[in-house]
């Protein structure tokens, strides 16, 4: 990047006409104890809370230009001493180190010039894509907006996953909790969400915050991202299991305030922070050197706060202001399926609902492995589509009773007519819920095999055959009937809990259709040929 | 360097009370200059901080080291301190002492950092600028030939630049 002459011209002006004020004033202290990432400071009498600090330049090798100082924050104002945080390598602070304020409270960049990028919580690139230059920069920490300034839940976010979208609906704003042991697909539920965005073009900016993690684990999700082109409408924001605990505290606030610059400027956002319970350690880590108090399980009392604040900058903003959302998929991992521990608790209870992971399912091959039980979404409901809702109630209902039956039938084969039809159904809509990853489905899709599965269409379709049926099915109104999937996203009419009357009958007459003309005939082909 | 012990602060909180009361600050002062001479000698400094060393055994030592040079609250002051173990915090407790003694006092200490040594005119100017704000102003004053121009006056833990060096500085960094 060239510097041009006229600019330089004009800096210097502006510096020579300013040169009669005092150029600087600061406030320093001096270190009085430095370690594990902590620095403790006399002096710094005017320091803010959760103000920038500058400690000394790491020194430069010979012949390359001097280092940035490091920076620190200020997080606990002392009598006489401010206890800072140091982002970023400390080894070459020394006690009797020179600190001084910045006047600015710790702050990241935000802007388009973000998207597609891997950048560090201080909003530093680590991609190797050259540097980040936007004009606008956001504080980390920002009180949540306030009940005048926002609206309810009321456009969904299709994350493309059927269980999801059908049975724990997401509304824009909302705020889901994805919770489970190591390995049962966490993660892959943000990825094919990020995906499906893109897929979609729903224009909804995707920010993935990784806290804590193995670096080798980001850098595969950044490749997964590139080669879906979802990179393109995404940020990454990483604070990996190497950095300094005080960069993965940060992480998540940072990504919020990325985050919040949609929000605020009319249009959407969706944002993971992946995991909580890491950021809880590295929070805990942090309160103990600076020697706060521990409580239980030796976090510290602010916990909770921690996160409530944290996840209530994820809002729906009101028309007035433009109508932004932020939407939150915090994710939690459990140690052995246990979710009544502490930080597990805390985070359900702030967050407006949970998508539960399960081992055993996952192991029994039903992936994603969501626990449709113990799965809530406390608002997305009034955000679906209304024919989403119509067929989903009935979903969630059929779910359920084979839940029950399916653990009963284990027992005895003695079963009636009616049992025995109830298990078969659930049994096809169990198998239509699978679904691989990295292939989210559009809603209009979901909808259409949601409501073959529920009006009984597929219960004389063998098991191993639901995927198949699904996918000629799709073919088939793709091509033959368009209208239907146009009707089903543009559907305004009030929910009565049912499909509108004749939108039912046109579907009912177009699978008829399907059954005959397609199905029926390839399945006899299927036959023949095996 | 002297550390900023927040025990030490208390100690010299308390002797600061008694100061204020009886009005001793320059006795004070001077007497804690010559303990820490005294201690300067690490045999000494190495007894008093044993703890294997009875406190009378510590006391008389004291006694016959500083003798008459000073005063009785003094001693007191040390006997405590060695009851205690604390004799390592007495450089500290010296250092807070000051701090409060300069502030009840109202002295201001500021220290000069200049490129070239200044000049009587430019030191009167200087002492007239920061004495309007009251108070006894003391200066000490450094060169250093790094800020290329202009001074840096520090007082407590404020610093007024007006080096050329950091001029420089802030005109690379918006040129950045």
């Amino acid at each position: 990047m060239g510097i041009r002459s006229e600019d330089i011209v004009r800096a210097l002006q502006d510096q020579i006409q300013n040169l009669d004020q005092p150029v600087r004033t600061t406030n320093v202290g001096t270190v009085i104890e430095v370690g594990d990432g902590i620095a403790r400071v006399y002096g710094l009498s005017q320091a803010m809370s959760s103000e920038l600090l500058e400690f000394p330049a790491p020194p430069s090798k010979p012949g390359e230009p001097p280092q940035p100082p490091t920076l620190g924050m200020a997080l606990n104002l002392e009598e006489d001493a401010v206890g800072a945080i140091i982002l970023g390598e400390y080894a070459h602070i020394n006690e009797g180190a020179e600190v001084r304020t910045t006047g600015r409270i710790a702050q990241v960049p935000v802007g388009d010039a973000l998207l597609g990028r891997v950048v560090s919580p201080v909003g530093e690139p680590l991609d190797g894509k050259g540097p980040i230059t936007t004009t606008e920069f956001r504080p980390l920490e920002i009180v949540a907006p306030g009940v005048i300034k926002r609206q309810e839940v009321r456009q969904p976010l299709q994350t493309g996953i059927k269980a999801i979208d059908t049975m724990i609906p997401i509304g824009r704003g909302q705020r889901e909790l994805i919770i489970g042991d190591r390995q049962t697909g966490k993660t892959a539920i943000i990825v094919d969400t990020i995906i499906n965005q893109t897929r979609q073009k729903t224009g909804i900016v995707c920010i993935y915050v990784a806290i804590g993690q193995k670096e080798a684990k980001v850098a595969q999700l950044v490749r997964t991202l590139e080669e879906a082109g979802a990179m393109q409408n995404s940020i990454v924001v990483v604070a990996g299991a190497a950095d300094p605990a005080a960069l993965q505290y940060m992480a998540p606030y940072a990504g919020t305030a990325m985050g919040e610059y949609y929000r605020d400027s009319g249009r959407d956002a969706f944002i993971a922070y992946d995991d909580l319970s890491k950021h809880a350690w590295a929070y805990r880590q942090v309160s103990l050197l600076l020697r706060r108090p521990p409580g239980r399980e030796a976090y510290p009392g602010d916990v909770f706060y921690l996160h409530s604040r944290l996840l209530e900058r994820s809002a729906k903003l009101s028309a007035d202001l433009g109508g932004g959302s932020l939407t939150a998929f915090p994710v939690i991992e459990t140690q052995l399926g246990d979710i009544s521990t502490y930080i597990p608790t805390n985070v359900i209870s702030i967050t407006d609902g949970q998508i539960f992971l399960v081992n055993d399912l996952f192991y029994a091959g039903i992936r994603p492995a969501i626990s449709v039980g113990l799965s809530v979404s406390r608002v997305g409901g009034s955000a679906q589509l209304r024919p989403t809702r119509a067929v989903a109630g009935r979903l969630r209902l059929d779910m359920a009773r084979f839940r029950e039956l399916a653990a009963f039938a284990q027992f005895g084969s003695d079963l009636d007519r009616a049992t025995q039809q109830q298990l078969t159904r659930g049994q096809r809509l169990q198998e239509l819920l699978k679904q691989p990853q990295y292939s989210p489905v559009p809603i209009e899709e979901q909808i259409l095999m949601v409501f073959a599965g529920i009006t009984g269409r597929m219960d004389n379709v063998a098991v191993e055959d639901v995927a198949r049926f699904e996918r000629e099915a799709v073919q088939f109104f793709r091509t033959t009937h368009p209208e239907i999937f146009e009707r089903f996203l543009t559907e305004r009419q009030e929910s009565t809990g049912r499909l509108n009357a004749e939108l039912e009958a046109a579907l009912n007459a177009a699978f008829d259709e399907f059954e005959q003309r397609v199905w029926a005939a390839d399945s006899q082909t299927a036959a023949a040929a095996g | 360097m002297a550390g900023r012990t927040t025990a030490a602060k208390r100690y010299a909180q308390a002797i600061a009370a008694i100061a204020r009361t009886d009005n001793t600050w320059e006795q004070w002062r001077q007497d804690l200059a010559v303990v820490q001479e005294a201690l300067q000698n690490p045999d000494l400094r190495l007894t008093l901080e044993s703890p294997r060393i009875t406190a009378e055994r510590k006391k008389a030592l004291l006694d016959e080291t500083l003798g008459n040079r000073v005063a009785p609250a003094t001693k007191n002051l040390l006997t405590v301190i060695g009851r205690r173990g604390r004799f390592n915090l007495f450089a500290d407790v010296a250092v807070w002492f000051d701090d409060i003694a300069d502030r009840a006092l109202d002295v201001r200490r500021h220290t000069v950092t200049s490129a070239v040594p200044l000049t009587d005119q430019q030191r009167q100017r200087l002492l007239r600028q920061l004495s309007e704000d009251g108070g006894q102003v003391v200066l000490s004053e450094r060169v250093d030939p790094a800020l290329i121009g202009g001074f840096v006056v520090r007082h407590e833990d404020l610093i007024h630049d007006y080096s050329i060096r950091t001029r420089l500085e802030t005109l690379r960094e918006r040129l950045n």
